[in-house]
């Protein structure tokens, strides 16, 4: 299967470059913890570097890694680096991240363009087992059904047996279900992995885990976005002076908040966000523009990828 | 409350005989264990003396023979008080004062060990102040079933002088052994494995210049050592448990490589210097965690693997080990942290040597780790330089095939050619050989 930058220009996956903003935008929030330019960033930067050039703009991150697992194209992705600050490693996530030192507050967005499956697992258990106390975690996957036919043996055959959660079948896992379970399974896995590394802590100093991100979306594939911040129990109050919640598509719950991306021209964005902002979508002056579509709109907007800022 | 007599109607007895209790005492315990357990309270002894940890002129002394088990040791003594109060009680009493460290916290080690190993026992310590000796003849003991004490035969306190420091200690003297004990005692394998296991209970720099000698012949302990070079450096981390009102766990982590030993790699723990955990290749340390997409299962190829992990606390109780201290106790919190530190710690090490293996494949023409491993020095763990984790030369790049600036050959001759060229030659080595007649071709026909 070739990599999916061979397929897609992630620059045209508009769903995705509004998480990426909501993802930022929540960034901002930790600096209760410390400047977030004092933040490592790990991620998969593939050929494109798009989450790191917004983290380094954005923040001043320059603390940076990007994990790359195709050893053969190593000249390219050299090549494409944006910013001398990002160090490239060359290898597997589930090698090279135990291979880091921990001794730093980082943000880790493990962006896999593959399902759930048990590596992706064992890159959870790395951060779970090692980060610092306010570190971010998020986990993209894809969502997609595992098959048609096999669904349930091909899920828990990915993950292992004992991870699925009692009562899962089949129709569970149908359309957006694989995405929910997933997030279940996930969950689990941080908790349980936290609930270790908490043994021997006094109580007041266990590890804690509070999911802030459950995204829902769509550009070809049904994607995945959990994620949430690991604090020491002592800190439990810079978690709560960061008022995640302020923010509309936090979500600490099942339910997630679904990127939903309109279909418009130019001339039509230009022309709503004149009357932007207002929580009044029926006042809308649309244009003919499908209600469905406005209100869309009028809830990315911020977000909105603006295509010839990105095309630099 | 209701006063209860022997006249009570409603009074069931439920006390054990001694019989009962001996025979259950002594049956979760194998004899090499018991008198592991008898060397591990000397050795608390020698902690409560000496607060540095530098024993040297201490020693300890076991003697096992058909007739006779003894051991003796000059590490301070038992003092009469605790001996009448905590020393021969069975299990140990909530307020006993705790030896710092220690590893024989669970207060059966001694008895269980004398009535593991024969009929008549006596018990003579000498401590600055005082001296004691108490004598039991264990049949004799068990006929008055409600009478649990012994009875001190010999009792100076205080002495009538200071006992100079070298005569302070305890001599346990078992006689009239049982008779399978005995004849164990007479066969030369037993005492080869006695010795090993003695051996393997503690690490070397934890017993350092405490000598102790199983019947004459002193023990040698284990060195702990691993394997490092600049480019190779073993991973170190220390962990730290605190509890309000306990003393602190503390947690040192090594993890790296050494000599390939299938029965030596993996796993070992030791608790307050005892070794709980010996070369574990499971899932206890870790092994095939993940479903193995952490850490594979133990495989020959990870014969070079070695991770250390010494916990250390004033409270033993903290400890994660099991009651007869042959194993970790799992279920410990604390050790579940560790554990999970330990994984962190093993994975780099482990990819190190599947990269490692690989470079055997005769396709690949450099080999730059299995060079750096040959380059690198064997040291003791507290003299190698360490790193947070794992590192070694290029760990994280495949083989490269072909790249170096050197290649190998490899051919074979008939022994007889090799035999004539290697005279002529006038070296020893078949690398000389293959080496002398390639230069000795360039010579002649390529350099210009």
């Amino acid at each position: 299967m070739p990599a999916s930058y061979e397929q897609i220009n992630y620059n045209l996956r508009p769903a995705k470059q509004i998480e990426r903003r909501m993802l930022c935008e929540a960034f901002h929030r930790l600096s209760e913890f410390g400047t977030v330019r004092s933040y490592r960033y790990i991620g998969f930067g593939s050929i494109y570097f798009r989450d790191f050039v917004l983290l380094h703009k954005e923040f001043g991150i320059s603390n940076m890694i990007s994990i790359e697992r195709d050893l053969e194209k190593q000249e390219r992705f050299r090549f494409n680096r944006p910013f001398g600050c990002i160090e490239l490693r060359f290898g597997d996530s589930n090698e090279i991240l135990p291979t880091l030192p921990w001794d730093v507050r980082t943000i880790v967005w493990l962006d896999y363009d593959y399902q759930l499956d048990k590596g992706v697992l064992t890159d959870i258990s790395w951060f779970c087992a090692n980060a610092l106390s306010g570190s971010v975690l998020v986990v993209t996957v894809d969502a997609r059904p595992a098959s048609i036919k096999n669904v349930l043996e091909e899920f828990s055959q990915h993950i292992g047996e004992e991870r699925v959660p009692s009562g899962t079948g089949s129709k569970d896992l149908m359309h957006w279900g694989t995405a929910l379970v997933a997030r279940r399974v996930i969950n689990n896995h941080i908790l349980d992995e936290l609930n270790s590394r908490s043994g021997g802590r006094a109580s007041g100093s266990r590890f804690r885990y509070k999911q802030l991100f459950h995204f829902h979306y769509q550009d070809t594939a049904k994607m995945l976005t959990v994620g949430g911040v690991l604090y020491d129990e002592g800190q439990a109050g810079k978690v709560d002076a960061c008022r995640f919640g302020d923010l509309a598509f936090i979500k600490s719950e099942d339910d997630p908040h679904k990127i939903e991306v309109p279909k418009l021209t130019y001339r039509e964005l230009q022309h709503l966000d004149a009357q932007l902002p207002t929580r009044e979508y029926r006042t809308l002056d649309g244009k003919g523009i499908p209600q469905t579509d406005l209100e869309r709109y009028a809830k990315v907007y911020r977000y909105f990828p603006n295509f010839a800022e990105i095309e630099t | 409350m209701e006063k209860i007599t022997n006249k009570d109607e409603n009074r069931v007895d439920a006390s054990p005989t001694k019989d009962f209790f001996i025979s259950m005492l002594v049956r979760d315990i194998g004899l090499i264990r018991a008198i592991i357990d008898l060397v591990d309270n000397c050795l608390d002894g020698a902690r409560r003396l000496r607060e540095s940890q530098d024993y040297s002129g201490l020693w300890v002394r076991i003697e096992a023979a058909k007739d006779q088990f003894k051991i003796s040791d000059n590490c301070g003594g038992i003092p009469v008080e605790i001996a009448r109060s905590y020393a021969f009680r069975f299990g140990r009493p909530k307020d006993m004062p705790p030896t710092l460290h220690s590893v024989g916290q669970f207060g059966v080690g001694m008895k269980r060990a004398l009535f593991k190993l024969g009929k008549e026992f006596t018990v003579e310590s000498k401590t600055d102040t005082s001296h004691f000796l108490v004598e039991v003849d264990v049949e004799e003991w068990k006929k008055e079933d409600k009478k649990w004490e012994f009875k001190f035969k010999i009792l100076e306190d205080p002495l009538p002088e200071i006992t100079p420091e070298v005569n302070r200690g305890t001599t346990i003297t078992v006689a009239s052994l049982h008779e399978s004990i005995a004849e164990e005692f007479d066969l030369e394998n037993f005492q080869n494995r006695l010795r090993a296991e003695l051996e393997a209970a503690h690490e070397e720099s934890l017993t350092s210049k405490l000598q102790i000698t199983l019947n004459g012949v002193p023990l040698e302990f284990r060195v702990a050592q691993l394997l490092h070079s600049d480019g190779l450096r073993p991973a170190f981390q220390e962990m730290e448990f605190e509890e309000a009102g306990r003393p602190m766990v503390k947690v040192k982590i090594y993890a790296g490589v050494s000599e390939s030993r299938p029965s030596a790699a993996g796993w070992y723990v030791y608790c307050n210097g005892r070794s709980i955990l010996e070369a574990d290749q499971t899932m206890t340390t870790g092994w095939g965690a993940g479903e193995e997409t952490t850490i594979p299962k133990y495989h020959n190829q990870f014969a070079r693997f070695r991770g250390y992990v010494f916990f250390d606390c004033d409270d033993a109780e903290r400890l994660p080990w099991n009651t007869t201290k042959t194993g970790v106790d799992v279920d410990a919190r604390l050790f579940r942290s560790v554990r999970q530190k330990m994984i962190t710690m093993m994975r780099p090490v482990i990819d190190f040597l599947n990269r490692l293996d690989a470079e055997k494949s005769p396709e690949v023409q450099s080999t730059p780790l299995t060079d750096g491993i040959e380059e690198a020095q064997s040291g003791k763990l507290q003299d190698v330089q360490t790193s947070d984790t794992f590192t070694a030369l290029q760990a994280d790049q495949p083989p490269t095939l072909g790249t170096k600036r050197e290649r190998r050959i490899q051919y074979s001759k008939p022994s007889e050619r090799i035999e004539k060229v290697r005279t002529a030659l006038r070296v020893s080595t078949l690398k000389e050989v293959g080496e002398g007649t390639f230069d000795y071709y360039y010579k002649m026909e390529c350099e210009d």
